[in-house]
């Protein structure tokens, strides 16, 4: 009853100021909706990485040659399909092109409609010499939709004409944006990869709990191989989106710790009005504890307000909007950027780590200040 | 008849041990009976705030002993203070010190919040004080649009609020014309005539010499002064 009663003169008091409170809501909302924006973008990368791999092998094998990514025999496929708990072994097909006309990177992959996640938006996955599909950001950047035509220059420095037979869609673009889908031998013909080798090999195996211990097999066995796991990768993509993400909160460093200045100066700091209240209210019979109360669901109040309000307008910045701004720099992997939508979700945990983040400091610079106030003698409060 | 409060010796002093220590008082020495209605007076700076301030439990004394209904409370810890004051005394101050966003039953509501009371005995409570002063009507009103007299009412109201036993009123005609004082002068004597102890500061001789006034005790830089 006590704590309710408190908790309803803070409200009042903060409806009181309705200029002040308005001001802190509103600069407080802002940077509440930076920092959930950063951190929310950079959480579904990794989320949507994580989903679109989930489709992909458990393991893919790459052949090295003085370190460096090479052609790969597709007989070592037999011999990595020998070891025990191995599924299936899958040669692929892909390497990425540099499209001078766009100046931009597409990925090429031959066309495998068993193993691939992917969907199209329209149209069919390519059958035929000739053919192909491409993600949306290849079909916007060269301005192509399905029966169109697709130029790419090949190993021979010959132009190759596709005709476009579909367009990709996924769950998330992240993949498929730069992406162009061409029948497995048209595509060995244009990169001119020789036959009996391919570009890696995709392992799938029984038992999800062995990967580590295949991969080892696979090394031991042979030697000039370098096996990655969907684990390396998913860490990959979690390294570079954290950094990404950190990259953007050092940015907005300068701005929070401006803010943070202003909001213990000014915002949450003790004026003489509210000094003056607190001599009041311990001179009329209010506790220091009462007053510390008074603060702190002052605080809370503006605080909880401001996060609720800063993450749903993160939430759709990120979810509903297609990210403005940070989306570019987030997840910038090509030279097209892909229009981001990623999936909605909420996590509960990383909800409750920035509401810890941005409640609790505000909710102290606002106890804080009060404390000294509180904790004098109401006459000598009056009398500042 | 055993005092309700009792000064001993008492001394206060702003920032003691600082460049700009301000000794306000010095080896004051008073005992106020129950039902008493007590004057202080002195010109400005005598240290007549401090004084009730002192008695108020609002501060504490930087030497000597401040007794309260028998209990020693210049030791006593925050908390307790904070409780003494609130079931003790009520204070009406010089500049009233209401808060100016409220209204006048907000204001005059503020001593029981920290109460174990619900709302609607709080709304009973506060009714009761401002009946008390003639304000009923003006409950709803902010108080930054009162008159003087009737700001000063509500800080009455205020102080009546949780039936204290000591009212204390820091020069309450300061802000008053006559006819107000006069007024003024007639509710305290009605409050007296219920056992409230009444302890006024004042340097107004219309305070001082009203018949309500049982005792007048003088004040000069400091301390008590015997030509009072």
């Amino acid at each position: 009853m006590h704590r309710v009663k408190i908790l309803e003169y803070a409200l009042a008091a903060l409806l009181r100021r309705p200029g002040k409170s308005a001001a802190i809501l509103t600069a407080y909302t802002l940077l509440v909706t930076v920092l959930c924006s950063v951190l929310l973008l950079t959480h579904a990368l990794k989320t949507e990485a994580e989903q679109l791999l989930a489709e992909g092998p458990e393991l893919v094998v790459q052949q090295t040659l003085a370190g460096r990514h090479d052609l790969i025999p597709e007989r070592t496929a037999a011999t990595i399909a020998a070891i025990p708990g191995v599924a299936s072994v899958t040669p692929r097909i892909w390497g990425y092109y540099y499209d001078s006309l766009t100046k931009a990177n597409y990925t090429l992959l031959a066309a495998d409609p068993a193993a691939s996640p992917l969907e199209l938006v329209a149209g069919r996955l390519p059958e035929n010499e000739g053919e192909c599909a491409v993600g949306m950001g290849v079909a916007a950047a060269r301005r192509i939709g399905v029966n169109d035509d697709l130029i790419l220059i090949d190993a021979a420095n010959v132009g190759t004409i596709f005709t476009v037979t579909g367009v990709f869609k996924a769950e998330s673009r992240l993949f498929t944006e730069d992406l162009v889908v061409v029948p497995g031998e048209a595509l060995r013909r244009f990169f001119a990869i020789p036959a009996g080798m391919a570009t890696d090999l995709a392992v799938r195996v029984h038992n999800p709990g062995e990967i580590e211990t295949i991969a080892a097999k696979v090394k031991r066995q042979l030697p000039a191989t370098r096996p990655i796991t969907r684990n390396d990768l998913l860490r990959t993509y979690r390294a570079v989106f954290d950094w990404r993400g950190g990259m953007m909160l050092a940015l907005f460093a300068s701005a929070l710790l401006a803010f943070c200045i202003l909001a213990w100066d000014k915002a949450t700091g003790l004026n003489a009005g509210e000094r003056r209240e607190i001599g009041i209210l311990k001179a009329v019979g209010w506790d220091t504890g009462d007053v510390l109360m008074l603060k702190f669901w002052e605080g809370l109040a503006l605080s909880l307000l401001a996060f609720l309000l800063g993450y749903t307008l993160a939430f759709a910045m990120v979810f509903h909007w297609g990210v403005p701004v940070l989306g570019d720099v987030l997840r910038g992997w090509s030279v097209i950027f892909p229009d981001l939508h990623p999936v909605p979700h909420v996590d509960l945990y990383q909800m409750a780590t920035l509401a810890f983040l941005t409640i609790v400091p505000f909710v102290a610079s606002t106890v804080i200040p009060a404390w000294r106030a509180a904790t004098s003698d109401p006459d000598e409060v009056m009398r500042q | 008849m055993t005092a309700l409060i009792r000064l001993e010796d008492v001394s206060k002093t702003y920032h003691p041990r600082q460049a700009d220590a301000v000794p306000a008082l010095t080896g004051v020495s008073l005992a106020i009976a129950p039902g008493e209605a007590l004057a202080l007076r002195g010109p400005s700076g005598s240290g007549k705030t401090t004084l009730l301030s002192l008695i108020g439990c609002m501060a504490r004394p930087t030497s000597g002993r401040v007794v309260v209904a028998g209990d020693e409370v210049s030791k006593f810890p925050e908390h307790f203070l904070t409780r003494i004051r609130r079931r003790t005394f009520g204070f009406v101050f010089q500049q009233y010190h209401l808060i100016p966003e409220l209204s006048v039953q907000d204001n005059v509501m503020l001593p029981l919040y920290p109460e174990k009371m619900g709302l609607a005995e709080m709304n009973r409570r506060v009714g009761e004080a401002l009946e008390s002063v003639g304000l009923a009507a003006l409950a709803k009103r902010r108080v930054t649009r009162l008159s003087g007299g009737e700001q000063q009412r509500t800080a009455i109201a205020r102080a009546l609020v949780n039936r204290p036993q000591v009212l204390i009123a820091d020069e309450p005609t300061a802000h008053l014309d006559s006819r107000l004082s006069r007024e003024l002068l007639e509710r305290f004597a009605m409050l007296k005539r219920t056992g409230l102890t009444l302890v006024i500061a004042s340097h107004d001789p219309l305070v001082c010499d009203d018949p309500l006034i049982d005792r007048v005790v003088g004040l000069r830089d400091g301390r008590l002064d015997g030509r009072a």
